[in-house]
């Protein structure tokens, strides 16, 4: 190419094109790759939430617009939120209620180990708990109890998917996104007696068991609190409760193996 | 970049498509507008990029390492244009020959929105670009406006290396000339 050809050559790239920030969102939200956020009320006061149409991706305490996007790219990825819509049908309500097992949630960002201890997570219904080794237990990886821990830490959106139910087999609370006090009064407004569950791990024990059905539970377990006073025995372990003849709650899954 | 990127679209479609409108927005917006209807350059950025997007849901990770992306979006965008003028009837030109003047039997004004405010004699260059025969423009865009390879270009137009070459040489030339006759410098 000639001298002045080469000159032409570089005028051209003055031609390039640029997408705006318009374009972009409007192509991303044609695929539904633009998740939307609304702040509302939940039982621990006010909280922004992130969703699209698979479902809620994010969900943080309500602090301020920009402080919620710099949150939600560090967690969730660099798709664009922008603000308005209407978050996913009875979020509202099951927030309220704590039954939220059936809020559609997104956890693409996540690794698969994390979203199968969050999947499992969301088993755990409202008023009860379940200690971390469970969920580590559910997940096939019985060992992973540390690891459990973790993930729980970056569920991306805690009161949906309730990581304030897993508690340490000790009774006592542990680690929360929102703060260990905030988990203590979750759990408390949720009906769950922690300093009892403290207390039973003290004696060494981790069942109960109903002499009447031959069912052993979690303490916690709605099964297990309607037990009678004459039929509750105390176990403290799966070993036990399988020399004395009790099976597993079908529900609680106490001695759970992996799907 | 390319290899982080399909890994990213492997992991999730949905997280590695955002990052790729990122990666080549600007390229697909060029291509609609250069080689298409600038008028009509939005809905053609926006059906290539769906078409892109459908095209990788049905590709496993096997056919997704295959793809060499910079080209195969441009070929994307190149037939999303070329079908709509299809669709519309043949598209009048008017060809440039070495030595026409720049004035008069200007066919078609490309939008000045898309034109950068103060950049003198992009209005000129993008009407010249317009008016080559198509093999040349459609060389001459992707090889020097969208800035693709020699080898990228061959890809996407379907030709041979050689046939890139001297299409896009033909092209500067034939739009050095027009500028010429029209009294203009084209440094």
């Amino acid at each position: 190419m000639s001298h002045e050809e080469d000159k032409l050559a570089e005028r051209l790239t003055g031609l390039r094109g640029r997408l705006s920030e318009n374009q972009r969102v409007e192509i991303l939200s044609a695929l539904g790759l633009v998740d939307h956020y609304v702040t509302i009320q939940t039982p621990i006061g006010a909280a922004t939430v992130a969703f699209n149409d698979r479902g809620i991706s994010f969900l943080r305490r309500a602090t301020s617009p920009e402080r919620f996007a710099a949150d939600y790219a560090r967690q969730v990825g660099r798709r664009p939120l922008t603000p308005g819509g209407r978050p996913p049908a009875g979020v509202l309500t099951a927030l309220r209620t704590g039954r939220t097992g059936n809020i559609r949630v997104d956890l693409r960002s996540l690794t698969p180990f994390q979203r199968d201890v969050l999947t499992v997570t969301r088993e755990v219904p409202v008023g009860e708990v379940r200690p971390y080794s469970w969920i580590a237990a559910r997940i096939g990886r019985p060992r992973a109890v540390r690891a459990v821990g973790t993930a729980l830490g970056h569920n991306p959106v805690p009161l949906v998917i309730p990581c304030h139910r897993v508690i340490r087999s000790d009774g006592q609370p542990g680690d929360y996104i929102f703060g260990p006090d905030t988990k203590q009064t979750i759990l408390h407004a949720e009906g769950v007696d922690l300093d009892h569950l403290a207390e039973l791990h003290r004696r060494g024990f981790s069942f109960v068991a109903s002499e009447s059905t031959g069912v052993f539970c979690h303490p916690s377990c709605h099964n297990a609190r309607r037990i009678s006073d004459q039929h509750r025995v105390l176990l403290t372990d799966a070993a036990q409760a399988a020399e004395r003849h009790f099976r597993p709650c079908r529900v609680c899954r106490p001695a759970p193996v992996a799907d | 970049m390319s290899d982080a990127l399909k890994r990213r679209l492997a992991a999730d479609l949905d997280d590695g498509f955002v990052e790729l409108v990122d990666q080549f927005g600007g390229m697909v917006v060029g291509i609609a507008r250069r080689l298409g209807d600038p008028a009509a350059a939005d809905d053609a950025t926006q059906e290539t990029f769906l078409r892109a997007y459908r095209s990788l849901q049905g590709r496993d990770a096997a056919g997704l390492a295959r793809l060499d992306l910079r080209p195969w979006i441009a070929t994307i965008a190149r037939n999303v244009v070329r079908n709509e003028w299809r669709r519309r009837g043949r598209r009048p030109t008017s060809e440039l020959r070495h030595g026409d003047a720049l004035a008069g039997a200007r066919l078609e004004t490309p939008s000045t929105e898309d034109i950068v405010v103060g950049a003198a004699g992009l209005e000129e260059l993008a009407c010249l670009l317009e008016r080559l025969p198509a093999r040349q423009r459609d060389a001459v865009v992707l090889r020097h406006v969208i800035g693709l390879s020699t080898r990228e270009t061959a890809e996407v137009l379907g030709c041979p290396a050689g046939t890139v070459k001297s299409d896009v040489s033909r092209g500067l030339v034939a739009m050095r000339s027009a500028l010429h006759a029209a009294g203009e410098e084209t440094t």
